[in-house]
Parts: C-alpha cells; structure tokens; sequence
C-alpha cells in the first residue's frame, strides 16, 4: 500500500538530524569555552611544576603575545589613545595624562605587542584606574576590555602568571639558577615549558622571572635544559 | 493547532488545521539550552570562537525551517466537499482529496502524543494511505471529517433520489 505524506518533512528535515546538529553545536561551545581550563589543569600543575623546576629570570624581546588565564594582578602604566570600559562606564585614557591601570585577580586574555596592548577583555574583582578604585557593584567581578588597541609604557602580570608554552624566535639573555649559566640568545627560537612566575614588558623588551619545567633554545646548535 | 473558520469567508472551510507546537517540543528545548550556554558563556567572560557563532546561527536557522517555517507553509482544510492540503510561502501547493474517495480514517497517538493531546491521522483512500501528522486533538478531527463525509454522501444519495423520483413516470 502505498503511503503519500502530506507533511514532508520527516524525509528532508528528520529531528535526528536537528538533535545531531545541536550536538555538534554543543560541543563546539564547551569546547571554546573551556579549552584552556583541558589545557592548564589549574592549580595541580602550578604545584608539581614548582616542585620540579629551574629558576629562571630572561630579557628577550617582545613578539606579538597573547595570554588567556586567572592572574593575581594586571598593572599598565601610561596606556593611552583608547578607552577602557569598566562595567557599563566607560574611561578615557587621555594623551596628556600619565594614566594607570591595575587589575586585581585578573581573568581573561591579553593581546600586546612591544607597543601596543591590542586586546584586553576579562573580569576582575577590583580595578584601580589613575588611582579611583572600581569595585563590582554585586557579584564577585566587574567586566573590563579595551575600546581599542591602547599605547603603554610598561605592562607587568604579577603573582599567579603561568604558561604552559611559549615558543617564539627572539634576542636576548637567560640567566639560569639551576646551573649559574648565562645564555645569549640571538635570533634564535626559543621554547619554554611550564612558566610560573612574573612577566613584565616595557621598552621593547619582556622579562621573566620565575621557574620553568623545560627551556629548549634551537639555534646554530640545540641546547635543552629540563627540570630534574 | 486548529480553529474554526470565519463564517463568510470564500474558502468555505469548515477546519482549518496546522501542526501541533507540541511537536517540536524537543527543537524549543534544544534552543533553549543554546541559548542558556551562550548566556553563560557570556556572563563568565569564556571565549566562544567565530565558528562556534557560526555553527549556533545555522542550528537556529534549521531549528526555525523545522519549526515555525514548517508551520507556516503547511495547512489542511476541511471543507464541506473535500479535504485540502495548502503547502508553500510564495510557490503555493494545493492538493484535494475528494470524499467520495475516503475508505477508512485512523488516528494513531504514541504515549508521549497521548499526553499531550496530539497525534497523526492515516486517511485510506483505495490503495494509498495520506498521513496527517503532528496535529492537536487528532480523534475530534477525525469525528468531525467522518462526520462530514457522512452528512456529504446523506445529502448525495438524497439528491439521487430526488432526480430518480422526476424521472419516474406520473
């Protein structure tokens, strides 16, 4: 007997079909979400690397630098030529004034070159702004991001900074205390594993001081150093 | 869904059907759950990518074609002659199935169509079968389309009668 469906959809259209979608559309959204929290598992690898790590404090040069993560304090000195929005306000960095910026308990991800900050969006739990302290008016954070990419003098992360990799060709110095060694780096690529320190940037150079689990330089010759 | 006709009106419908919203319970739960992710996702600062963007438009689009869209382009009519399908915006369809033709009606409900008061009606026509599916009150649209059928053969074989009755010598 042949059976003639008016409503055709069934054939086109099937609800597997949608429910598949929305699966994939799931998770491409968690995913996104939370790649970084797969990637750095927290406070577990922080403990373990500092267990089982080379001091280290290096002055390279600055490359176009993204970091995403929770740090313990964001602070810009003189960022200008933008403006920055705090909650629903909104704030001027005038030219002519030597603006501050420090972020307390920093979460989110920014984008600076030795320049410029090109991007800056997360949440904190309390912004001081040429020294006008901004709380959350409820909850635990306040939302922070830039208009535009904003000029700086210098930009430090303090306290809680981690990387799990960072590998980019650069000049520079390594001073390392597992080995008392001094090494020149010059326009060689550099890899460095487990970061956990301080970073700061200012005047074309990007210095760090903490501990790493593993420090690769590939230049003429490679030297690789891991933690015992 | 369905409602009655305006009295007046030219097509002469007695019911006018569309699908039941019921249906796509599932599609409004789905969407629902998108859009409280985003809304997360959002209020917590995490990042979504552009093709995640990308990949949530094109699930509320198909989601909005297999719902609403769908709704809109499809409707029955039952008129005191025939049964009518309507289908398309813009390019319209419109298929009628004669009374006469109409051998058996069937309503078939799942438990979860029980539940909610909605179902599918399979009408018989000689070999073929015409599926009605996902509509609100199935066996009271049945009632009424046998019903109807019935009152337009009564009127049909009263009109025989008559013309056999003029025939007939004096």
């Amino acid at each position: 007997m042949a059976e003639i469906e008016f409503d055709e959809r069934s054939k086109k259209l099937n609800l597997k079909w949608v429910l598949f979608f929305f699966l994939i559309v799931i998770i491409f959204l968690a995913y996104g979400a939370f790649k970084n929290n797969l990637i750095f598992t927290g406070n577990f690898i922080k403990e373990e690397q500092i267990k089982n790590s080379i001091k280290i404090n290096a002055n390279l040069g600055v490359s176009e630098m993204d970091f995403k993560g929770n740090y313990g304090s964001l602070i810009i000195n003189n960022p200008k030529e933008s403006a920055v929005y705090i909650g629903n306000s909104k704030f001027e960095l005038e030219n002519n004034l030597e603006n501050s910026l420090v972020i307390e308990n920093f979460d989110g991800r920014i984008n600076f070159d030795s320049l410029k900050i090109l991007a800056l969006d997360g949440k904190s739990s309390k912004i001081i702004i040429n020294k006008v302290q901004i709380l959350p008016d409820s909850g635990s954070s306040i939302k922070i991001r830039i208009e535009s990419p904003a000029s700086y003098s210098s930009l430090s992360i303090q306290d809680n900074f981690f990387i799990d990799k960072l590998d980019y060709t650069t000049s520079g110095i390594i001073e390392l205390k597992k080995t008392n060694n001094i090494l020149t780096v010059n326009n060689e690529e550099i890899v460095i594993r487990n970061f956990y320190g301080n970073m700061s940037s200012s005047g074309g150079k990007f210095n760090i001081f903490g501990e790493v689990s593993e420090l690769l330089i590939k230049g003429n010759e490679t030297i690789s150093i891991k933690a015992e | 869904m369905f409602k009655r006709s305006k009295e007046g009106k030219k097509s002469k419908a007695l019911l006018v059907i569309n699908n039941s919203r019921k249906a796509y319970i599932p599609v409004y739960i789905m969407i629902i759950l998108v859009l409280s992710i985003i809304i997360y996702i959002w209020n917590n600062s995490l990042n979504i990518n552009k093709y995640s963007i990308l990949l949530v438009i094109l699930f509320f689009i198909i989601a909005l074609k297999y719902t609403e869209i769908h709704r809109m382009i499809h409707r029955w009519e039952i008129t005191q002659d025939n049964f009518i399908h309507v289908s398309g915006l813009i390019n319209k369809r419109v298929k009628k199935l004669d009374f006469f033709a109409i051998s058996d009606i069937e309503v078939s409900q799942t438990p979860w169509q029980r539940l909610l008061g909605y179902g599918n009606i399979n009408i018989h026509q000689f070999s073929e079968v015409v599926s009605l599916k996902d509509i609100n009150h199935p066996q009271r649209v049945a009632d009424l389309l046998e019903n109807t059928i019935e009152l337009k053969r009564e009127k049909m074989e009263t009109k025989e009668r008559k013309d056999t009755m003029k025939k007939w010598p004096k």
